[in-house]
C-alpha cells in the first residue's frame, strides 16, 4: 500500500514537473491616440504627428496607423484663442499654415485631439510651456570640422567630443540626437576600441548604431552655461554627423527619461510618465533645437 | 514612551523576589564539546522541564529540597539520566556532556527521539522553524548548498525566480527580512547579483527562522528574522572538512584552543575566473570568496566569550572583448565584514546575561572609467547590545534587552552630467522586555514591548507590543496565537546587475509599520511527525517600493561650482503605499529516522495600494504566488524499507542517500504590454526600428504559467577510522520543465510593416553537477 502511495506520488509529480510551461495571452489591448507633437518658438506649427496604438500579434503597415480625419486643435493659453490643424499628405503631420501663430518662447499652450480610433471616440489633452529664450549651442567651444577617430590629446589621452551650450533659464532637460548621416555597413568602424561588431550585426542592427543619444537632465537653471563631454561609444561610422541638442519642457523630460524603460529586468511592465489628459500616450512638447555638424575621419 | 518602558520595567522587577533551590548549567556534545542548543531537561519526578538557549545553557529554579531524577536529551544523542539531590536555597550547577548515538563502526538503533515531538512544538515560538547544517546541505540545490534557496522550499517562503536567492516572507519584501550571524545584522547577504546568499553552510551550527509574530527580542524589520549561529567549534580534538563542487571548493576547520576554548573557521572560493575565464573569452572575470572565523573562549565557569568574523568579496572584472586592449570594461567589487564579540555571564544560576560588539560593513565599488561612472556604496554598523535573562521561577521567564545602534555611509556616484552623494549617519536606540509566563502545564504565554528611537534629520519613536500564546488542546496538540507590531526604518532599493542601496527614514520617507495576527494548530503524529497549521494576516503602512521611473523624478539638492548637480537626499526614489496580506499554511515535517523533510502548502495573497500606481487602486505584487507546495525529503536508502517494516531507524556507516525536493508555484502575476505605438525618439530622427514602442497593460493583471520543478540529489557516504567521504551527484530541475520568468516582445519594421516576436525567457533547464564533500 506505501509502495503504491510513493508511485502514485512520483507519477504526479513527474507531471507537474516536466514539459513547456503554455502562456496564453489574454487580449488587454485598449485603442489610445499616439501623440508626438513638438512646438519651436519662433516657428510655425508643422510636426504633430497623430496616429494609433495596434494590438499584439498583430502587422499592420506603418501607413495604416497614421490618423488623417482627427480634429487637431492648439489653444493659446495666454490668448485663449483656438487654432484648428490640418493633415499635411506629404508630411503626415497636422500643421497650422497661416501666419497668425507663431509660437512664443516662455508661453503656454494646450493641444487637444479628438479621434474615433477602432470605432471608440477618443479625446487627449496635454499643455506645455515653451522654453525661455536663451538656449544654444556655443559652436566654438563644440564639436565641430574633422576629426580623428578617438582622437588624443599631448599626454597621449583620449580626448572626449567638447559640447558646450548656453542655458536657457528655468529649462532643466537638455537631450542631444547623434545622428550619423553616413551610415552604412562599409562606413562602420570595426576597428573600435569597444568591442568585436561582425558585419552581420552591422546591417542587422544598423539604426542603433546609426541613431545615438545622450539625456542631460536636471541642470542648474539658473545657470549660464553648460559643459558637456560625449564620450566615443556614440561614434560607429566614419563620415558625416548632425549634432542636435534641444531645450526641451518637463513634458518631454518625464516622458523621454521613461517610455523606453518599461520593462524591468524581471520582465515585468510599468507605464511611462505621461503628461497627457484623456486617451493619449505620447508627448506634446515645446523645445528649441541646435544644430552642429562634424565628421569623423579614419 | 521612556517612562512607560520604565514603569513596565518596575512592574516586572517588583514580581522578582525570593529564591529556592535551583540546577543549572551547559549542555554540551561529549564529541565535540560544542554546546546543544535546545537540548531538553525534564525532571520526571515533577514533571518539569526546560531547554537549553541558544548558548547552551538551561536553569531551572525554583525547586523544592529532596531528590530528583533528571533526564537530559537531544536529538541524536543518548539520553543521560542523573538522580540529583537537592538541599534548600542550593544552587547545583550541572555541565552535561551528551554522547552521540553513532557509534564508529557499529550499527546502532535510533526509534525516536527521548523527549515528545509534542512537547517541542509546545517550546517553540510560533511561526518558527530550526534548520541545521546538515538539513540545509540535504537539499538538493543549484550547484552550492544554499541557506536561502532551502529557505525558498518552506511553507510561508517564496523566491522571485531560479536566478535570485531572495526570500519574500508571507507577503512581505526581501529587505523587510532580517538576517544575523552569530548577532551581527548582515545587509547585503547576497554572491554572483543574488544568484547564491553569502552564508557558508558548512560553518553553520544552527538557523532559526522567524516568519512572523517574533518576539520583542528582534525589531527593525517588517516581515521576518533569519538568525544564522556559526559553530563555536570543536573543544576537544582538531578536525575538518573540504568540500569540492563545479562552482567553489571549501574547506572547514576547528579545534581546541589548549583547555580555555575552541576555534573554528570556514573559506570559500569559486574558481571560474581561474578555469573557463582563462579559456573562453565570453566567461567574465569573476570570483567571489567567503570566510568565517570564531573563537570562544571560557574565562569562568560564569563567563564565556566568543569573537566571531565574517567576511565576503565579489570580484568582476569585465571587459566586453578580451582581446582588445581598450575594450570596454569595469571593475565591480563588493562585500561584507562583519565581526562581533559576545560575552555571557552567568551572574547567578537564573540570571544568564548576553552583551555584544557588534561591527557590519557593506562596501560596493563600482568604476566604469570609459563611461565615466564610479560609484562607492558604503554602510557602516556599529551596535552595542545585551539582554539579561531571569529564570525567576517555573512558571515565570524574563528576558531585557538593549539595543543601540550606530549606521553611516550611503550612496556616492559620480557620472556625467551628476554626483550623488548620500552618505547619511543614523543612530537608533531600543529597549525590550518580555515575559515568559506559564501558570499551568497547558499554558505557555509570552508578551513584551519593545521601544524605538531612531535618529535621522528627524526623530521617530515607536513602541510595539508582543504576544504569542499556546495552549495544550489535547495530549498531542496545541492551538497558538501571536500577534504584535513592527517598525523599521530602513528601505533597500533593488538595482539591476547593481548590489542594493540602503538608505532609511528621513524626512522624506517615513518609517514603515506592520502588524501581525497569527493563529495556528500544531499536532504530534506518532513519535517522528510533527503537523502545523498556521494562518495570518498581516497589514503594512508606509513601505516603500522602488520608483521605476525614478530618473524623471529625482531632484538634485544643490549644484556644484561647475555646474554639476549634486543628489543627496532621496526624494523621488521610492512610491510610498500599504498593503497587507493574508494566508494559511500547511508543514507535515519528520526530523529523525530513515527519511526526514517535509511536506508543506501554503495559501497566500497580498494587496499593495501604492500612491500613483494604478490611479491609486489595489494590486497584486509581483511575488504573489497564491499557492504552494513544497516536497522535500532525504531518505536513507539502506535503511528505509527497514524503517517502513519495523518502524526502527539504523544507521550504518556505509549509506545511499537520495535527496528529493519538488515545489510547486501558481504562476506569479506580471503586467505585460497591451499595445505597441510607433513614436520616433527625437523629431530630427527618421522612423526606425526603434520606433516602436510598448505600452503596458493593467499593472500585474496577467499571470504566468505555474511553476513547478524537481530536484536529485545523490550522495554515497562512507565513514572510516575517523574519516568520512560522501561524493554526490544532484540534478536541478531533473525533468528539464521549463518555467517561464517572462515574456520578450521583440518589434521591428521591414519594409513598412511591424513584425513582432513574442519569446518566453525561461528560468534554469536541468542543471547537473557533482562534488564531494570529506571529513577528517
Amino acid at each position: 500500500m506505501f509502495i503504491k502511495r510513493i508511485i502514485i506520488l512520483l507519477i504526479t509529480i513527474f507531471i507537474f514537473s516536466c514539459g513547456q510551461s503554455v502562456v496564453e495571452l489574454e487580449d488587454t489591448f485598449e485603442p489610445k491616440i499616439v501623440v508626438e507633437a513638438f512646438i519651436y518658438p519662433n516657428q510655425k506649427v508643422n510636426d504633430i504627428s497623430i496616429t494609433k496604438n495596434f494590438p499584439l500579434n498583430t502587422a499592420p503597415n506603418a501607413q495604416e496607423l497614421i490618423i488623417r480625419d482627427a480634429k487637431v486643435t492648439i489653444t493659446d493659453l495666454k490668448t485663449n484663442k483656438e487654432y484648428n490643424l490640418v493633415f499635411n499628405s506629404k508630411t503626415f503631420c497636422y500643421e497650422y499654415n497661416s501666419n497668425d501663430l507663431i509660437i512664443e518662447y516662455d508661453r503656454e499652450y494646450q493641444l487637444k485631439v479628438n479621434a474615433t480610433i477602432y470605432g471608440k471616440n477618443l479625446t487627449a489633452i496635454s499643455k506645455t510651456k515653451t522654453p525661455q529664450k536663451g538656449f544654444a549651442i556655443v559652436k566654438e567651444k563644440t564639436v565641430s570640422g574633422t576629426l580623428s577617430y578617438r582622437q588624443k590629446d599631448e599626454n597621449g589621452f583620449v580626448k572626449n567630443l567638447p559640447l558646450v551650450f548656453k542655458i536657457s533659464e528655468g529649462t532643466s532637460f537638455y537631450p542631444v540626437s547623434i545622428v550619423a548621416l553616413d551610415a552604412s555597413e562599409p562606413n562602420f568602424i570595426y576597428d573600435n576600441a569597444y568591442r568585436e561588431v561582425k558585419k552581420e550585426d552591422v546591417i542587422k542592427d544598423l539604426d542603433n548604431f546609426k541613431f545615438r543619444q545622450r539625456q542631460i537632465f536636471n541642470v542648474n537653471s539658473s545657470g549660464s552655461f553648460y559643459e558637456y563631454e560625449i564620450t566615443w561609444t556614440a561614434i560607429w561610422f566614419y563620415g558625416r554627423y548632425r549634432m542636435v541638442v534641444y531645450a526641451a519642457d518637463e513634458n518631454y523630460r518625464q516622458f523621454s527619461l521613461t517610455y523606453r524603460n518599461v520593462q524591468e529586468f524581471d520582465g515585468n511592465f510599468h507605464e511611462p510618465k505621461i503628461t497627457i489628459q484623456g486617451d493619449g500616450i505620447g508627448v506634446f512638447a515645446s523645445m528649441i533645437a541646435d544644430t552642429v555638424y562634424f565628421s569623423i575621419k579614419k | 514612551m521612556i517612562k512607560k518602558i520604565i514603569l513596565y520595567h518596575i512592574i516586572f522587577f517588583s514580581i522578582i523576589i525570593g529564591q529556592d533551590a535551583s540546577l543549572s548549567g551547559f549542555v554540551y556534545d561529549k564529541t565535540t564539546g560544542e554546546t546543544l542548543i535546545g537540548a531538553n531537561i525534564y525532571i520526571q519526578n515533577i514533571n518539569r522541564g526546560t531547554v537549553s538557549n541558544v548558548y547552551g545553557y538551561y536553569s531551572i529554579p525554583k525547586l523544592n529540597s529532596g531528590t530528583y531524577q533528571v533526564n537530559f536529551s537531544y536529538v541524536g544523542y543518548k539520553t543521560y539520566t542523573v538522580k540529583l539531590n537537592f538541599k534548600s536555597d542550593e544552587d547545583k550547577k550541572l555541565n552535561v556532556y551528551l554522547e552521540q548515538d553513532v557509534i564508529q563502526g557499529k550499527e546502532i538503533l535510533v526509534k525516536a527521539d527521548s523527549i515528545r515531538v509534542v512537547e517541542k512544538l509546545f517550546n517553540k515560538p510560533v511561526s518558527n522553524i530550526e534548520l541545521t547544517s546538515k538539513q540545509i546541505q540535504s537539499v538538493p540545490r543549484v550547484i552550492e548548498a544554499d541557506l536561502l534557496r532551502t529557505l525558498q522550499a518552506l511553507p510561508g517562503i517564496v523566491p522571485l525566480s531560479d536566478f535570485s536567492s531572495a526570500i519574500y516572507v508571507r507577503g512581505g519584501t526581501p529587505d523587510q527580512n532580517l538576517f544575523m550571524i552569530d548577532g551581527t545584522d548582515v545587509y547585503n547577504p547576497e554572491h554572483a547579483f543574488g544568484l547564491f546568499s553569502t552564508f557558508n553552510t558548512d560553518a553553520i551550527k544552527k538557523v532559526e527562522v522567524f516568519k512572523g509574530g517574533f518576539s520583542a527580542e528582534y525589531g527593525g524589520r517588517l516581515s521576518s528574522v533569519i538568525d544564522v549561529t556559526n559553530n563555536d567549534g570543536n573543544r576537544n580534538f582538531y578536525e575538518g572538512k573540504v568540500s569540492l563542487s563545479l562552482l567553489s571548493l571549501s574547506s572547514t576547520f576547528s579545534g581546541p584552543i589548549g583547555n580555555i576554548g575552541s576555534i573554528s573557521g570556514s573559506i570559500r572560493r569559486t574558481y571560474l575566473d581561474q578555469t573557463f575565464a582563462k579559456w573562453i573569452n565570453e566567461v567574465p572575470n569573476y570570483y567571489f570568496i567567503d570566510g568565517n572565523l570564531k573563537a570562544f573562549f571560557d574565562l569562568s565557569n560564569s563567563n564565556k566569550l566568543s569573537v566571531s568574523y565574517f567576511g565576503s568579496k565579489d570580484n568582476l572584472d569585465f571587459v566586453l572583448d578580451k582581446n582588445r586592449p581598450e575594450s570596454l570594461g569595469f571593475d565591480y567589487i563588493w562585500g561584507n565584514q562583519t565581526g562581533s564579540v559576545n560575552l555571557r555571564s552567568i551572574f547567578a544560576s537564573n540570571i544568564f546575561g548576553n552583551f555584544w560588539i557588534t561591527f557590519s560593513h557593506f562596501n560596493s565599488f563600482f568604476d566604469f572609467d570609459d563611461v565615466g561612472v564610479k560609484e562607492d556604496n558604503i554602510i557602516n554598523d556599529l551596535t552595542f547590545k545585551g539582554n539579561i535573562q531571569y529564570f525567576y521561577s517555573e512558571n515565570f521567564n524574563f528576558k531585557f534587552g538593549f539595543e543601540q545602534k550606530n549606521a553611516n555611509g550611503g550612496l556616492k556616484q559620480d557620472f556625467p552630467g551628476g554626483k550623488v552623494d548620500a552618505s547619511k549617519s543614523r543612530k537608533l536606540y531600543s529597549a525590550y522586555s518580555s515575559a515568559t509566563w506559564k501558570p499551568n502545564p497547558l499554558w505557555n504565554i509570552e508578551f513584551g514591548l519593545r521601544g524605538d528611537y531612531f535618529v535621522s534629520d528627524r526623530t521617530y519613536n515607536n513602541l510595539d507590543p508582543r504576544l504569542s500564546i499556546k495552549y495544550r488542546l489535547s495530549e498531542n496538540a496545541n492551538v497558538k496565537l501571536s500577534a504584535g507590531s513592527f517598525h523599521q526604518y530602513a528601505n533597500r532599493i533593488p538595482r539591476l546587475f547593481f548590489v542594493s542601496i540602503w538608505t532609511t527614514a528621513d524626512s522624506f520617507v517615513n518609517g514603515s509599520s506592520s502588524k501581525h495576527l497569527i493563529f495556528g494548530y500544531e499536532r504530534a503524529l506518532g513519535e517522528k511527525f510533527q503537523l502545523e497549521f498556521e494562518s495570518y494576516y498581516k497589514t503594512y503602512k508606509n513601505i516603500y517600493s522602488y520608483n521605476q521611473n525614478y530618473v524623471a523624478d529625482v531632484v538634485p539638492s544643490g549644484y556644484t561650482s561647475d555646474n554639476i548637480p549634486i543628489y543627496n537626499s532621496q526624494k523621488g526614489l521610492f512610491t510610498r503605499g500599504d498593503g497587507y496580506s493574508y494566508g494559511i499554511e500547511f508543514l507535515l515535517r519528520k526530523e529523525i529516522g530513515s527519511y526526514t523533510g517535509w511536506v508543506s502548502y501554503s495559501f497566500s495573497n497580498t494587496y499593495y495600494t501604492i500612491d500613483g500606481i494604478n490611479q491609486g487602486k489595489s494590486f497584486i505584487p509581483r511575488h504573489n504566488r497564491t499557492h504552494a507546495i513544497n516536497l522535500v525529503s532525504t531518505i536513507d536508502l539502506n535503511t528505509f524499507f527497514t524503517e517502513i517494516k519495523n518502524k526502527n531507524y539504523i544507521q550504518e556507516d556505509k549509506k545511499w542517500i537520495l535527496g528529493l525536493n519538488f515545489t510547486f508555484f501558481s504562476g506569479q502575476p506580471i503586467t505585460l504590454p497591451s499595445s505597441i505605438y510607433l513614436f520616433t525618439q527625437f523629431p530630427d530622427w527618421n522612423q526606425n526600428k526603434n520606433s516602436l514602442a510598448t505600452f503596458p497593460s493593467t499593472i500585474n493583471s496577467f499571470q504566468l504559467p505555474y511553476y513547478s520543478r524537481f530536484d536529485f540529489s545523490l550522495t554515497y557516504e562512507i565513514k572510516y577510522n575517523g574519516w568520512m567521504m560522501s561524493p554526490y551527484i544532484q540534478v536541478f530541475n531533473l525533468f528539464n520543465r521549463k518555467n517561464v520568468w517572462f515574456i520578450q516582445y521583440k518589434n521591428e519594421i521591414k519594409n513598412g510593416i511591424v513584425k513582432q516576436k513574442i519569446e518566453n525567457v525561461n528560468m534554469f533547464p536541468m542543471l547537473p553537477s557533482f562534488g564531494i564533500t570529506i571529513k577528517f
